[in-house]
């Protein structure tokens, strides 16, 4: 029995036959597309391509077993060909070490694929890989892990949900106020260290404006002097950087003199606890004896003076590879920075114990490392188990797209509690209303050089295409509207197109009975053929009318947003909106006003049915 | 396209109908010839029959890829004199933040408006500059001096 | 983990398993490095089982299996390659297994289940055998199984086409961590001391207008929701003799009450804490119910007599139901968990509040610390050895609390079946309605045929292309009837049975990868539940089809 006889025997060999001649492609080679990969080349798919513009990790090996310690720095996607190639000589491996959104990646290759799976870890590129199956009406599935919950869903313009006609959660951000002068968790003190203090001493400074010059006079040089001081203190402290004083400096300003000024605003601790500055002498003496080695303790929650000895020693550690960042530096370079990166241990230890120091001057909880590094960095908790059911079910979804059996499809979440492992529901329709497949499609191809804006709005979207007036027209920027038609008259490169562009029409007419048209979404492709400024329009379509709006209170479009205003016109209590979790976060968030620590355990919202499944 | 740019392409629609006197709010020019919209530069006129009457105050709007779900930035261009702004320009406000009253429905004329009723009837409780939250509380005198001469450096047309 | 350097710095070990420790904690880890696994079949499922247990890094794995590698076997199994043809399976595997992790300890014995269960017990046998967790694939007799110990926790797995099954056998399992969804408990019907008085200070000028000498509407807004509930549950009672509401009826009269009391002429026209208190009410206004899972473990035998041998567990568990009915104590309620929820406040009030809800718990946790301490004395142990770490973790899910007592492969699989056997899979042939509700019980059903076609004549059904697939159905359904009689089920059978026969005959014994793949995570899921002591694992048998992704969950 050669090794194709028993897949052909359990598939049957019309659909496996369809496998052996498809071609697919694989989003992400981490922990999902690691099992992915095994089950496509064991199942025979016939030409795999991934694509990965990440490199692999120590922290990747308890789960992505493509990978060996020999691999670690080395290109995930190359690597997972390598492997995996190994074990199915009949299957057709290309590994791409890109980033999905490479321009090289248009719609045209995205059409090449019958299929298409996601295997990625953020919402970023899940979006745009979701834009542009749509936009190639190529089938998506889309799946995503958290620690034990799973989920996969399958894709299709037109047929099914896109990824965004459901708004997706955002992760937790929080207030300037809250992280400047009144935090209350440890969560604003660590939010602080990385993005405002980190970014402020090696990175770049949001406030190094130097806008200070509204006009010298007498009477205000005091008030500007002193404003002028604030802002260009962390300036000038930065400049200290090569002086062994420089933990020092940054030190007594942070924690010593801005704790001071918030104090002096006195109602602002009328009903909150208020901070105490640290003192530099006393902190430092008592750190004196501690080695920097107490860095390495993740899991130990430092005392104050441990937390300092950290802090300086990785003030000076930074500060070296900084200085030596600026030698190397060329004439007319942009400055060099430093950034974030929670597997950096130097700057993993400068936010962590930078973070305790504030917790402690607040009298809020220390934290260790450990913890820290999760909160800092996102971390979210993974599993091989997890990714292996994951993968399956992409694959045993794969199986019924290729038998064009999308009713059968389902959406098929894993759920943490033993009384079933699976929901499943079957796939929901597109929303009319959502943005991003809700829309007409036309494909164009004009020389961007010589074809002007004015071309793209008379030629193809009036003439042809039969909108009025009154039409907005969008790429990343705003092009065209009522209101401003500077660009008519400029070439479409000039105005950022490229080999491929994305734009977006809106019709804006309104008025007594009248529907506008949906939006259209035009993919205009660069041609160097076409001589003159002809925009070739492949076939007449006909664009459909907006969708009637529907009553559901928790709508997001422009329709529903237009009504709002004009209900909030007298201050009336606006809609609360409601989101449905997403596949990557892992909190239940309910309208709340309070920072909180995303729980990792919290559930995804699971659709609670008794357990009988419907049946297709 | 996203549902930010969707949405901000509403509010100007929205602006253009109506808007109240004495305001501006109109995206960005962008590098590459188009208007930005997730960037807006602002005027806030001081209101009348109080001391800010007759000064134009310019602010710049940055939106984030979330909203509405977040909240704009909003920051006075050159930084404000006011006991509720940071030295950076930054503002303040309750409905800016997205744990206090920050709402999607929330207009940017509303924000226009909210500011410009902040900046007669500071907030007590969120100072965020020391400069003028302390002339404020000790010295009412010298403030309102101090926002007579900044009303005249940054007249209204 | 035993690895970690002395100065406590992060091991190379420690930062590979950095993202699961998040989700098990060094605890769990520990626990699963002290394994040692056997696999009993070298198939695609099993050793897709055994490589999601390599990688977060078991302790050892043997693998045991009697079969040369044949080039049929590379179509579905990923740990064999080119080379392997020829070779023995048990070796080849355990060698691609190994290359997983460096540090799992991977061994292979060259022979057959059913071989090792007739000649070498002492591998089965409990405080004999080296294994710690035991997975057999089928096929496998009947007969083979039924020798296994129900002491050592074992894994039994079908995957046959489209179809995969798990059944788990185990002594009795205690699970302390089960992770459940939410562990807030705001005791709103029995406040104590402490929380009462907070509820006076905090409201007592709650209903008075600010130019009145009342709050300022900053205030009045940044009333905590659980205070705002307990001041009005006491207004309510004062007005009903005592009783909070209950009805439904009352519980929305409950609600008018509190909105009434809410400003309107505030930004926004509400107020938020009042509408987190609205929407409170029907969740939070209830008697303490003890669940009965806990139930069940507070009256177990175990819990109410424990024996100088038992697991930490009861005795704790013994310490709580002394606990309880001391009202000098509990007085009749669980100790507090100390879970406390987000809510619009003022930071130090919050912060306040969220502390005389730790505080009590720690109170509780401390008594049943006493109470645990006193039991390890009388039965003459150390009372040192349970701390008040393992106490508070129990206390803190105190009504999550779970044993399981799973019954064994012989109750199952003995003939005649017990009671118990009989009225799962009957009670669940009833249910069944291929629209509504359809199960998977007709899987089990075929699968249970096809295990005993297999006892019975040695070969898997399908597998010899010279019987005809018809006649080999109708062997199989005679056996399916038998089975179906011998439970006492007479009614109709569905067309399902026939479908699953069919599917289980075409596959001729054979697997897919994906389905193998898809089990092996399953399966590897609950093995680390069981291993970790977290999480609830299955009770006790899982069925998956792979035509409709879907499962059932059964206990036989």
């Amino acid at each position: 029995m050669g090794r194709d006889a028993r897949p052909k025997k359990s598939l049957g060999a019309s659909l496996h036959s369809r496998i052996k001649e498809s071609r697919v492609l694989m989003v992400g080679a981490g922990g999902i597309g690691c099992e992915l990969l095994k089950n496509l080349v064991l199942t025979g798919f016939g030409e795999i391509h991934l694509v990965d513009l990440d490199t692999i990790d120590l922290s990747n090996l308890n789960r992505q077993f493509l990978f060996g310690m020999q691999h670690i720095k080395k290109s995930k996607a190359i690597v997972a060909r390598e492997t995996a190639g190994k074990f199915n000589p009949n299957v057709k491996l290309e590994a791409h070490h890109a980033n999905i959104k490479d321009p090289q990646f248009n719609v045209k290759w995205f059409k090449g694929f019958d299929l298409v799976f996601n295997a990625l870890d953020n919402l970023d590129a899940r979006k745009h890989v979701n834009r542009m199956c749509l936009a190639a009406y190529v089938p998506l599935i889309e799946s995503g892990t958290t620690g034990y919950h799973g989920q996969v869903q399958v894709i299709k313009q037109g047929e099914t949900e896109c990824y965004d006609c459901n708004p997706k959660q955002v992760p937790k951000s929080f207030p300037v106020c809250t992280i400047r002068s009144t935090p209350s968790q440890p969560i604003h003190c660590i939010v602080w260290a990385k993005s405002y203090l980190f970014a402020e001493v090696f990175g770049t400074s949001e406030d190094s404006s130097t806008e200070l010059d509204q006009g010298q006079n007498e009477e205000n040089a005091q008030e500007i002097a002193n404003l002028r001081r604030e802002a260009s203190e962390l300036n000038s402290i930065r400049e200290k950087m090569d002086s062994p004083d420089f933990a020092k400096c940054i030190f007594e300003k942070v924690f010593g003199r801005d704790i001071d000024r918030l104090l002096s605003m006195e109602d602002m601790w009328k009903s909150r606890k208020p901070p105490t500055p640290l003192d530099h002498a006393k902190v430092l003496e008592e750190a004196s004896g501690i080695g920097p080695e107490v860095a390495r303790e993740d899991q130990k929650t430092w005392c104050l003076a441990e937390n300092y000895a950290v802090f300086a020693d990785s003030v000076k550690r930074l500060s070296q590879r900084m200085l030596e960042l600026k030698a190397k530096a060329k004439e007319g370079d942009a400055p060099p920075i430093l950034s974030f990166d929670k597997d950096d241990e130097d700057t993993l230890d400068f936010v962590a114990a930078g973070a305790n120091l504030r917790s402690h001057a607040f009298g809020i909880e220390l934290k260790s490392k450990f913890d820290i590094k999760q909160m800092a960095g996102n971390i979210i908790p993974a599993i091989a188990t997890t990714n292996a059911i994951t993968a399956g079910l992409c694959v045993l979804q794969a199986f019924k797209v290729l038998r064009n059996d999308l009713q059968s499809g389902k959406m098929v979440f894993l759920a943490k509690n033993s009384d079933r492992a699976f929901n499943a529901e079957k796939l929901a329709p597109p929303n009319p209303e959502c943005q991003v497949c809700g829309v007409a499609r036309v494909s164009v191809e004009a020389n961007i050089a010589v074809a002007t804006l004015g071309d793209l709005i008379e030629k193809v979207v009036r003439t042809e295409l039969g909108y009025g007036e009154d039409i907005s027209v969008l790429t990343s920027q705003l092009l065209y509207d009522i209101d401003y038609d500077d660009n008519l008259d400029t070439p479409l490169k000039e105005l950022g197109f490229e080999d491929e562009t994305f734009v977006t029409i809106v019709d804006e007419e309104e008025g007594e009975g009248v529907v506008p048209r949906a939006n259209l979404e035009i993919v205009v492709t660069h041609s160097e053929e076409l001589a003159d400024e002809t925009i070739t329009v492949p076939e007449k379509i006909e664009i459909p009318r907006k969708p009637k709006r529907s009553t559901a209170p928790e709508e997001t479009t422009g329709e529903a947003i237009k009504h709002a205003l004009e209900d909030n016109e007298d201050g009336g209590v606006a809609k609360k909106r409601k989101l449905n979790d997403g596949l990557t976060f892992i909190e239940d968030r309910p309208n709340k006003k309070r920072a909180v620590v995303p729980d990792a355990d919290a559930d995804l919202i699971v659709l609670e049915d008794d357990g009988a499944i419907t049946i297709d | 396209m996203s549902l930010c740019v969707n949405r901000l392409q509403e509010e100007r629609k929205q602006w253009r109908k109506d808007h109240p006197f004495g305001f501006f709010a109109k995206p960005a020019k962008s590098p590459n010839g188009g208007l930005d919209l997730m960037k807006w530069s602002c005027g806030i006129p001081g209101k009348e029959k109080t001391i800010w009457e007759g000064g134009l105050f310019k602010l710049e709007m940055i939106f984030p890829e979330e909203y509405p779900t977040k909240p704009p930035k909003c920051k006075f261009v050159p930084p404000l004199f006011h006991p509720n702004v940071y030295p950076s320009g930054t503002v303040c406000l309750s409905i800016l933040n997205e744990d206090e009253a920050w709402k999607p429905a929330i207009t940017i004329k509303q924000i226009l408006l909210g500011i410009q009723d902040l900046l007669d009837d500071p907030n007590p409780d969120s100072p965020a500059q020391v400069e003028a939250f302390n002339l404020f509380k000790k010295d009412r005198i010298g403030y309102e001096k101090r926002i007579r001469y900044i009303v005249r450096e940054n007249p209204a047309p | 983990m035993a690895s970690t350097a002395p100065s406590g710095m992060p091991s190379s070990k420690e930062k590979k398993y950095d993202r699961q420790l998040r989700l098990w904690g060094a605890d769990g880890q520990n626990k699963l490095e002290a394994s040692h696994i056997a696999l009993f079949g070298a198939s695609a499922a099993g050793c897709e089982i055994l490589k999601n247990l390599i990688l977060p890094g078991i302790g050892r794995f043997t693998i045991i299996d009697d079969k040369k590698v044949e080039e049929s076997d590379l179509g579905v199994n990923f740990f064999l390659d080119d080379d392997s043809v020829g070779k023995s399976r048990a070796e080849r595997t355990a060698a691609l297994l190994g290359e997983l992790n460096p540090d799992v300890e991977g061994d292979y014995i060259e022979d057959s289940f059913s071989n090792l269960v007739a000649t070498k017990p002492e591998l089965f046998q409990p405080g004999w055998t080296p294994f710690t967790h035991i997975i057999v694939v089928s096929p496998f007799n009947t007969d083979d199984v039924l020798k296994l110990s129900p002491e050592i926790p074992t894994f039994l797995v079908h995957s046959i086409g489209s179809t995969a099954m798990l059944r788990i056998s185990a002594s009795t399992r205690c699970v302390v961590d089960t992770h459940p969804d939410t562990l807030i408990d705001l005791r709103l019907l029995n406040p104590w001391e402490e929380l009462s008085a907070m509820v006076a200070e905090k409201t007592k000028d709650l209903g008075i207008a600010e130019k009145d000498g009342g709050m300022s509407d900053h205030e009045h807004g940044h009333v905590p929701y659980v205070l705002l509930l307990l001041k009005f549950l006491e207004d309510w009672k004062a007005a009903h003799g005592g009783n909070p509401p209950s009805t439904y009826a009352e519980k929305n009269a409950f609600k008018d009450m509190i909105r009434n009391s809410m400003r309107m002429d505030v930004p926004g026209g509400s107020e938020e804490n009042y509408e987190e208190a609205i929407a409170a009410v029907l969740k939070n206004i209830r008697a303490a119910e003890i669940s009965s899972h806990t139930k069940a473990v507070l009256e177990d035998p175990r819990c109410i007599n424990p024996t100088p041998e038992c697991e930490t567990f009861w005795i704790i568990a013994h310490a709580v139901r002394e606990f309880m009915n001391r009202d000098d104590q509990g007085a009749g309620l669980l100790p507090l968990s100390g879970g406390f929820p987000d809510m619009k406040a003022e930071s130090s009030t919050y912060v306040a509040l969220q502390n005389i809800y730790r505080s009590r718990a720690r109170r509780d946790a401390t008594f049943v610390h006493e109470n645990a301490k006193a039991v390890l004395r009388k039965l003459g142990r150390d009372p040192e050895l349970i701390t008040l770490d393992e106490v508070s973790l129990f206390t803190k899910h105190a009504n999550f609390v779970r044993r399981i007592n799973y019954r064994t492969i012989a109750a199952e699989y003995n003939f005649p079946p017990d009671d118990f056997h009989k009225k799962a899979v009957t009670s669940a042939l009833q249910s069944y309605n291929a629209e509504w509700n359809p199960s998977l019980i007709y899987d089990y059903v075929a699968l249970r045929a096809w295990q005993e076609y297999y006892s019975k004549i040695g070969q898997l059904p399908g597998e010899d292309d010279n019987y005809l697939d018809s006649d080999i159905r109708e062997q199989m359904r005679i056996t399916a009837v038998d089975y179906l009689s011998s439970i006492g089920y007479q009614s109709n059978i569905d067309h399902r049975l026939d479908q699953m026969l069919q599917e289980i005959i075409r596959a001729g014994g054979s697997e897919l990868h994906v389905i193998a793949s898809l089990i092996g995570g399953i399966v590897a899921q609950e093995i680390v539940k069981v291993i970790t002591s977290q999480y609830v694992p299955v009770n006790n048998t899982v069925i998956f089809d792979g035509i409709k992704s879907r499962t059932s969950v059964f206990e036989f």
